[in-house]
């Protein structure tokens, strides 16, 4: 295993831009789709769910101090089966990688360049990635430090201007959603980006302290800024436009016009998408690297970091277009997601506490 | 034709990425490790290019959709 070190600090950072950077992007759409007006509660009270479902890997992980997520199924599951459920994990986090790169290649593809063929996109960021893979976590940590202040002296940029367009018009009609219909329908935001941060318990034995306050501190954050989010995008676009637009967030950067000094500010705004997809596909692929690596002790990560773009560029031509994207992240994604971070986990907690109480009778001699 | 041409680079890519691993004294684990991992995104390529994609989003969905109707 790595002896990389990196500090709370930087940990909180790499588990904001995994969780906020894409989701910025991504999800505000969705969620005003489905509530509306009402649609800035949706990232508060999942946010609550989400947190609340990570106190169990957070408590699974207290137990096996110094231990990713791969090496805990094997202490406690024994070689057969706990090898079977951390190559599930890594089979997860692979696939975690594919549905992240097409993400971005839908992106680069719809919005920049239509003609280019959408594995360009995805071979010549996985390269990028590989590289980033290859020289550890404690490079993509520090190189997340160094670019998250870009993103975020972008997001207030755009913030700022275009509340120009603030109408609070938009807003009529609020409070009239029944929380508890779109409770269902609103479950992918809880995997998405909630519950997706699960990955990052694979950083935890790097962590040096603090993991728990970090983590759930950015999680908080999380929910907060996207709930921020949500809202800017109503009272900027409104429900209608938001809703019939993939990528509300890039629309609303493109009306963006002071004098002619500022224009085109979509293309800056594909760059900082880049930033933030960095940030969590080095992550996801990681994760999914050191797994093979902790399983199969491998010391050297960058053959296998190499072999996988082979496989992670194929995996991400799964879907055939962005709508069949959209509906599994919205009726599956979920349900998906929860074997890993809620199921699996619960399961190696509950053969702890089974082993624990067995030893502590043991002990008292029964 | 590209097809031809893809299996052609994997083939050459392989070939020396496994002489190059020998020749760094890697392990067998390791070798094997790279080569199956390697062997499954060839397959999955080729599934792409004769169109019948393997996609294992549907299989997921089928899975999940499976396990709900119980």
């Amino acid at each position: 295993m790595e002896t990389a070190r990196i500090s709370p600090w930087q940990f909180f950072i790499l588990a904001l831009g995994y969780l906020l950077g894409t989701s910025f992007f991504f999800r505000l759409g969705g969620i005003i789709s489905i509530s509306r007006q009402d649609a800035w509660m949706t990232p508060l009270w999942t946010g609550a769910v989400g947190i609340l479902l990570s106190l169990i890997w957070i408590k699974l992980t207290t137990y096996y101090p110094g231990n990713s997520i791969i090496q805990i199924c094997v202490q406690v599951a024994g070689k057969g089966i706990g090898g079977l459920i951390a190559l599930l994990y890594i089979g997860y986090f692979v696939h975690l990688s594919a549905l992240i790169t097409r993400n971005l290649g839908d992106f680069m593809k719809i919005n920049l360049m239509p003609r280019t063929p959408i594995t360009v996109f995805h071979v010549m960021f996985l390269l990028i990635i590989c590289y980033a893979v290859t020289k550890g976590v404690e490079t993509i940590s520090r190189s997340t430090e160094f670019l998250f202040p870009i993103v975020t002296v972008a997001f207030l940029f755009i913030f700022f201007i275009a509340l120009s367009e603030w109408n609070w018009d938009r807003f009529q009609g609020m409070f009239q959603t029944n929380i508890w219909s779109t409770l269902h329908k609103n479950r992918s935001v809880i995997a998405f980006p909630f519950l997706e941060s699960f990955a990052l318990v694979m950083l935890f034995p790097y962590v040096k302290s603090k993991i728990k306050r970090s983590f759930i501190l950015a999680n908080i954050i999380t929910a907060l800024f996207l709930s921020v989010g949500v809202f800017f995008t109503i009272g900027v676009l409104g429900v209608t436009r938001a809703t019939h637009e993939t990528y509300s967030l890039f629309v609303i950067v493109q009306e963006i016009h002071l004098g002619t000094f500022f224009e085109h500010m979509e293309s800056t705004i594909a760059l900082i998408l880049l930033i933030v997809i960095f940030i969590k596909l080095s992550i996801a692929y990681y994760c999914a690297v050191a797994g093979l690596c902790q399983l199969f002790h491998v010391n050297n990560r960058s053959w296998l970091a190499i072999s996988l773009i082979l496989l992670v560029s194929g995996l991400s031509l799964g879907f055939n277009n962005i709508l069949e994207n959209m509906t599994f992240n919205r009726q599956y994604y979920f349900e998906y997601i929860f074997l890993f971070a809620v199921l699996l986990p619960l399961l190696l907690l509950c053969l702890t506490w089974i082993k624990q109480g067995k030893e502590k009778r043991k002990a008292v001699g029964f | 034709m590209i097809m031809v041409w893809i299996i052609l680079f994997i083939t050459v890519a392989l070939a020396l990425s496994i002489f190059v691993m020998v020749k760094q004294k890697r392990s067998v684990k390791e070798i094997g490790l790279v080569v199956t991992i390697v062997s499954l995104g060839f397959a999955d390529w080729i599934s792409i290019f004769l169109e019948r994609k393997f996609n294992p989003n549907q299989l997921i969905v089928n899975l999940i959709d499976w396990v709900v109707s119980f």
